[in-house]
């Protein structure tokens, strides 16, 4: 053997043992650190979104039935990077009932986008908000009309539609975006077909809490601030 | 002190990566908007610093020349994934907030820098030590950056400073300061020097 040839072996050797040590303590460490949270929690930015969207006094959050719910639509309808994050409902006295779904839609590269939408009566779309999406693909995931505001746009024209809402082309009305809404165009096109299969009368009675045990009152400051533009 | 420690050690200093040796601009602009952002990707960082030059040091004799890029580019994308693992599970607010410049520590110039300039050629204390120095500089600077931008923006309520513009702004601004401080120090120094001389002749 040359010691050309030896000195490529060599190289391809080492280079190969620093990948598989790199590659099993990567493994290792993903076993010790635990899994980011991300189940619903009804925190700061969400219910100030809730409250942007559809005002209420109270929130009733995906816990225990609703949860079983979600799931079992998920389990047959969703996937990796669609699907049902949580289902709330608006429990004050102005809104009684509302329903919000927060969905999780995938656009380019799978990126992730989650949107609340929340339905009128009828379940025609009340109103949609973004609560986040994929940083890493900013301009790609809708980020470029966010910052523009092309998005409140694209949301105000969604008001009373159902059903299947085209692709992110069919939404992009006034904002010169292709692909960037697909993911925004999957999450509230799966979160249309969820609502479709909610029965409203099937749904456990809403509790009413007295407002310090209610969870909304650790936010009392945002209803507070919004509570006036919405009355 | 040996001298090869003490140069190691006042590295950060002297040739500070981001205001002299202009290293890693990229996540110093974008991520010095406020004091928070700039500590936590300062540290995040200097931990991915401090333990590539380690494990780099080390190894230099046993990585082929030729393959020693790749060996270091895989060396550093596993110290910054085990950082961005530890960000997520535990520090979820500013994961949200610097999650996305995280994996883009591995392609930071500083690393790969001090890598091949420096923790390739020297023993693993020196390169922990250089590693700890230029990584303690990186983190005074981009603090430095988004305390100087967070007063700027919010107590004075001057907006562009909020914006990549004003960060650029600030980068000049403090980039000529501390040259010409470090400028001033070294005058002294040499002067001082050069009477002690006189004297002894």
């Amino acid at each position: 053997m040359t010691t050309a040839t030896k000195n490529t072996v060599k190289s391809v050797i080492v280079l190969s043992l620093i990948s598989v040590i790199c590659v099993g303590l990567l493994a290792m460490a993903n076993g010790i650190f635990p899994k980011p949270d991300t189940s619903a929690k009804l925190d700061t930015k969400t219910v100030a979104l809730l409250n942007e969207i559809c005002y209420s006094e109270s929130y009733d959050i995906a816990y225990g039935t609703y949860d079983e719910f979600v799931t079992s639509f998920n389990d047959k309808n969703g996937t990796n990077y669609k699907y049902i994050n949580a289902l709330y409902r608006a429990t004050g006295d102005t809104n009684h009932g509302r329903l919000i779904v927060e969905a999780v839609g995938n656009g380019y590269q799978n990126g992730t986008v989650t949107v609340l939408v929340a339905y009128n009566i009828d379940k025609t779309i009340m109103a949609v908000e973004l609560k986040s999406y994929d940083k890493a693909k900013n301009n790609y995931m809708g980020g470029n009309l966010v910052s523009s505001g092309a998005l409140d746009a694209v949301f105000e024209n969604l008001k009373g539609s159902s059903g299947n809402v085209g692709s992110g082309k069919d939404l992009m009305v006034g904002t010169g975006a292709t692909n960037s809404l697909n993911g925004v165009a999957n999450a509230i096109n799966f979160a249309n077909k969820f609502i479709e299969s909610v029965d409203e009368s099937a749904l456990p009675p809403i509790v009413v809490q007295p407002l310090e045990s209610a969870p909304i009152v650790r936010y009392a400051k945002d209803i507070e601030l919004l509570g006036g533009q919405h009355e | 002190m040996n001298n090869k420690y003490t140069s190691a050690l006042t590295g950060g200093l002297f040739s500070n990566p981001v205001f002299v040796l202009v290293l890693g601009t990229c996540p110093t602009i974008a991520k010095s908007t406020n004091v928070t952002n700039a500590v936590g990707l300062g540290f995040a960082t200097m931990f991915v610093l401090v333990f590539s030059n380690l494990v780099i040091s080390a190894l230099r004799n046993i990585i082929p020349d030729k393959v020693r890029l790749p060996a270091y580019i895989v060396i550093i994308a596993t110290f910054v994934t085990l950082v961005q693992m530890f960000i997520s599970s535990y520090l979820p607010a500013l994961d949200a907030s610097i999650g996305a410049f995280i994996p883009l520590i591995v392609v930071n110039c500083i690393i790969l820098g001090r890598a091949e300039a420096f923790a390739s050629k020297n023993d693993v204390v020196t390169s922990v030590i250089d590693g700890l120095s230029m990584g303690l500089g990186f983190v005074a600077a981009i603090t430095l950056m988004g305390a100087t931008r967070q007063f700027l923006a919010e107590v004075l309520k001057i907006e562009i400073f909020a914006k990549t513009a004003g960060g650029f702004i600030v980068f000049g601004l403090l980039m000529a300061l501390f040259n010409v401080l470090i400028g001033i120090y070294n005058e002294k120094s040499k002067a001082k020097q050069e009477s002690l001389e006189e004297k002894e002749a």
